[in-house]
């Protein structure tokens, strides 16, 4: 993975540095809150419910044994043993103090890991795809493109104080894990008419209160000129985004109010200038991020692993961990690994520090040291020999880390919710422990198949609900929790977004709310139709129906 | 309001007027974009440097075949948070050559002086009294700088290209 | 009019805070100093804000409640401001000592939800 050079190490030790003094003034009364706040957001530090919040970013979701240790370290000296991974490849810390922060922002410098810009109106922490570099179907490596951004956005001082926050998400592969298509701006690798790697570029994608799925603005854009395009899409938003009200600041609202055609004139237009400007960069470069992303050295070892088939039989939860849990790796008898972090009842995300301690250990130890973070809030061990995934799944059960439910029901991404957010109208995560605990048995989920349960706790859709199959949006009903359910969202390449159903329910009520909704799907699907399947043939109606009683809805 | 130069608060011989204002005199007036447009060519006859105020959605592309008769563009922070202006001044500075005084007015604050620099402001209207010492630290506090912009600070990419060769 | 008290988050640390009777800000919401009279409130407010010792002062409107062992404590409201006094509601084991009974994070967390706290 990338290791910072020197010039990296100074940048990102002084940007330490220099926040120690901001929060040095901040707390001798000479910075307002007013003025301090962007500086804090900048980086990472927010102020929530109960404490202040740090969000780390995990650039393109890579984390090498050692930052995962020093995460756990942090964890446990400067908060309360715990932290949470997020829906966008970062990791939060719930209870840092204010005057700890520098010291924090310090240790994790120490391993090449920063919190700059995973808040405020600027360019955030890129995502890329958690399969990057061994997906077998991969058309290139997002993780190159994703450190370049980085680079090329940090600090940027044309566009440090956007209309608003600003997400970028690269894809390598034809299946698209980084919901792609909901983020500002989304980059498809793919290959041009001479075979050549280039981009397309989406752009005006996203949740939150207004919900788009991202338009095609470039087709095909040659890789050399990745750099040089975004400055144009940014300078463009940075004029023309609204600034008059924050729920319609989003460049998603900037090419619904313009009309793609005539964003895309304005773009390349731009482009044409600024591509003769010296922002892209040399091809040396582009080659010097990419060889830290080379292979490593694969052993020559046989696809077919004695071991790993007997032991699916002899095990069946571990047969249901291989199915649900193991992709394939693009190099023979190597597999990958989800490590689920939603074990039934837990909180969707969360780790304590023992946990991601133990993490670490099993990274060195069965996935050469290192480990990658998905939106989706769990762990990818990316290169894992067969004949050792029997050995590493026992281990992860010793940590409550091996339950074999990823892409099932239970594997649900949750927001924090009203728990820590200052922002929530609702609760997310008992809601999704009640829901796990509805659905705890195994054999049942593996019966529902493939199945994505979002849960947000307010309009701003941290936990993506309008992209899940059943999505869940917490709403306050005159001083009570209550659930609004969506159903049909989806954040892959045929992204689609959730339609709301009927009134929202009770706390009490929701969780028999999705449960019908499941019902009615058993009932209705043909043999071998997944859920999304099933809705997308049927539409809502008979979830509806099912819901709020066939003649209610015909009276509605 | 204090005029921030080079590092030094210097006396700002500009004079803000209304369009209607009377300008016959010598002094340097600031105008707005509407009086430029109107007057361009009795304010190029004029025997005085002019400066023109643009808003933040004024492109500065309007004054492109002016700018060799314009001496300073002022442009504006509504509030710090207010990115635009960072666009107008690279236009300004870097597409369009500009090579008068561009100057920060309004919000204008230390922890994005080296913001303002990097993008070709000049010159910045500060509050009174402030710590220059402390506007100098701010200035300095981030030496390496990875992505090119409208400064000719050597960036990160440059160096390594240049180790490289 | 609604009983109100003074709350903010510390800058320190960013602990949820009270403005109690003498001045000082304490973690403890049966501390708070209750304001009734339109007066007092408005007071209170002024206060709490110019306070820099903290960050976001507001007022919210809170209930007393009397236990059985007739001690008095203070009862937020919303919902949101008990998970901020007493919460969070997933986390036992980092919930606000001196919880009281109407707000017990320690039982089942479903238990919890549906009583609706
Ligand atoms: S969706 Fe709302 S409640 Fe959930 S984390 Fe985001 S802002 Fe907070």
């Amino acid at each position: 993975m990338y290791k910072y050079d020197e010039f990296d190490e100074t940048f990102v030790s002084e940007r330490v540095a220099q926040f120690r003094e901001q929060v040095a003034r901040r707390l001798s009364g000479d910075l307002s809150e007013d003025e301090f706040r962007p500086l804090r957001l900048m980086n990472g530090l927010y102020l929530q419910l109960h404490a202040y919040m740090l969000r780390v970013a995990i650039p393109y979701g890579m984390l090498s044994s050692a930052q995962m240790r020093k995460l756990a370290e942090v964890a446990r000296t400067y908060d309360r043993g715990y932290a949470h991974f997020t829906t966008r490849q970062n990791i939060q810390f719930n209870w840092p103090k204010l005057e700890d922060t520098p010291d924090i922002l310090e240790e994790l410098a120490s391993v090449e890991m920063h919190a700059i810009q995973t808040s405020g109106n600027c360019i955030r922490n890129v995502t890329a795809d958690q399969y990057a570099g061994v997906d077998p179907e991969e058309i290139d490596d997002s993780r190159v493109w994703s450190e370049l951004i980085r680079q090329w956005s940090s600090l940027h001082p044309e566009f440090t104080f956007l209309p608003r926050k600003f997400k970028i998400a690269v894809t390598g592969s034809p299946h698209d894990r980084t919901a792609v298509k909901f983020h500002d701006i989304g980059l498809i690798i793919k290959r041009g008419p001479d075979g050549e790697i280039g981009f397309e570029v989406l752009v005006g994608g996203g949740l939150g209160r207004t919900p788009m799925i991202g338009r095609t603005v470039r087709d095909f854009l040659p890789k050399q000129y990745l750099l040089s395009y975004l400055e144009a899409i940014l300078r463009v938003y940075n004029q023309l985004g609204r600034r008059d009200n924050k729920y319609k600041a989003r460049i998603k609202i900037l090419v619904h109010e313009t009309g793609i055609d005539a964003l895309r004139d304005m773009v390349e237009a731009e482009w044409a200038s600024v591509k003769e400007e010296g922002v892209d960069l040399p091809d040396a470069e582009v080659d010097r991020v990419r060889s830290y992303f080379s292979d490593p050295e694969y052993l020559t070892l046989p696809d077919h692993d004695h071991t790993f088939q007997v032991k699916q039989f002899e095990d069946p939860t571990f047969g249901r961990w291989v199915r649900a849990n193991l992709a394939p790796h693009k190099v023979p008898g190597y597999v990958i690994a989800n490590i689920s972090l939603k074990p039934i009842g837990g909180a969707p995300g969360d780790a304590t520090s023992a946990q991601m301690t133990a993490i670490a250990d099993l990274a060195d130890k069965y996935s050469l040291g290192e480990m990658r973070v998905a939106h989706e809030q769990n762990l990818v061990f990316a290169d894992v020999k067969k004949s050792d995934a029997y050995a590493l799944w026992k281990q992860l059960n010793e940590i409550q880390l091996g339950t074999p439910n990823l892409g099932l029901i239970s594997d649900i991404i949750a927001c924090p919710g009203l728990d820590y957010c200052s922002l929530a109208n609702a609760r997310s995560i008992p809601v999704a422990q009640r829901l796990q605990r509805r659905f705890a048995d195994i054999k049942r989920q593996f019966d529902i198949g493939a199945l994505t349960l979002n849960i947000s706790g307010c309009i701003n859709a941290c936990g993506h609900h309008h992209a899940g199959h059943i999505g869940i949006l917490g709403v306050d009903r005159r001083g009570e929790e209550y659930y609004q359910l969506t159903l049909g969202g989806s954040a892959d390449e045929n992204a689609s977004i959730g339609k709301i159903v009927g009134p929202a329910f009770s706390g009490a009520e929701i969780v028999d709310a999705v449960e019908l909704v499941v019902e009615t799907y058993l009932k209705l699907r043909n043999s071998g139709e997944k859920f999304i399947e099933t809705y997308r043939q049927l539409g809502e109606t008979p979830f509806k129906n099912a819901l709020f009683g066939e003649k209610q809805n015909a009276a509605a | 309001m204090p005029l921030l130069k080079e590092g030094q608060i210097v006396t700002d011989p500009w004079v803000r007027v209304e369009d209607d204002a009377d300008i016959s005199g010598e002094t340097a007036v600031v105008v707005s974009l509407k009086r430029w447009l109107d007057e361009a060519e009795t304010l190029k006859s004029r025997n005085a440097p002019v400066a023109v105020a643009l808003s933040n959605d004024q492109s500065p592309s309007q004054l492109v075949d002016d700018l060799d008769s314009i001496d300073a563009v002022f442009l504006t922070f509504p509030a710090y948070t207010d990115g635009r202006a960072y666009s107008q001044a690279r236009l300004l500075r870097q597409r369009y050559g500009f090579q008068g005084e561009i100057r920060a007015t309004g919000n204008v604050l230390r922890d994005q002086y080296a913001f303002m620099q990097r993008c070709g402001f000049d010159a910045y209207d500060v509050a009174e009294g402030i710590d220059l010492a402390g506007w100098g630290r701010s200035a300095g506090a981030m030496s390496e700088v990875y992505q090119t912009a409208t400064d000719d600070v050597q960036t990160i990419w440059a160096k390594r290209q240049g180790t490289a060769a | 009019m609604t009983l109100q008290i003074a709350t903010a988050n510390r800058l320190t640390d960013g602990i949820v805070v009270y403005l109690g009777y003498d001045g000082e800000w304490t973690r403890h919401i049966d501390e708070a100093r209750v304001a009734e009279r339109e007066d007092d409130i408005a007071d209170l407010l002024i206060e709490a804000k110019a306070a820099a010792a903290v960050v976001g002062a507001y007022l919210i409107d809170a209930e007393i409640h009397l236990s059985e062992e007739s001690s008095r404590t203070i009862r937020p409201q919303s919902y949101r401001e008990r998970i901020r006094a007493f919460g969070p509601s997933i986390h036992p084991a980092f919930a606000k000592k001196m919880v009281p009974e109407h707000f017990d994070p320690r039982t089942d967390v479903s238990a919890v939800f549906m009583n609706g706290i």
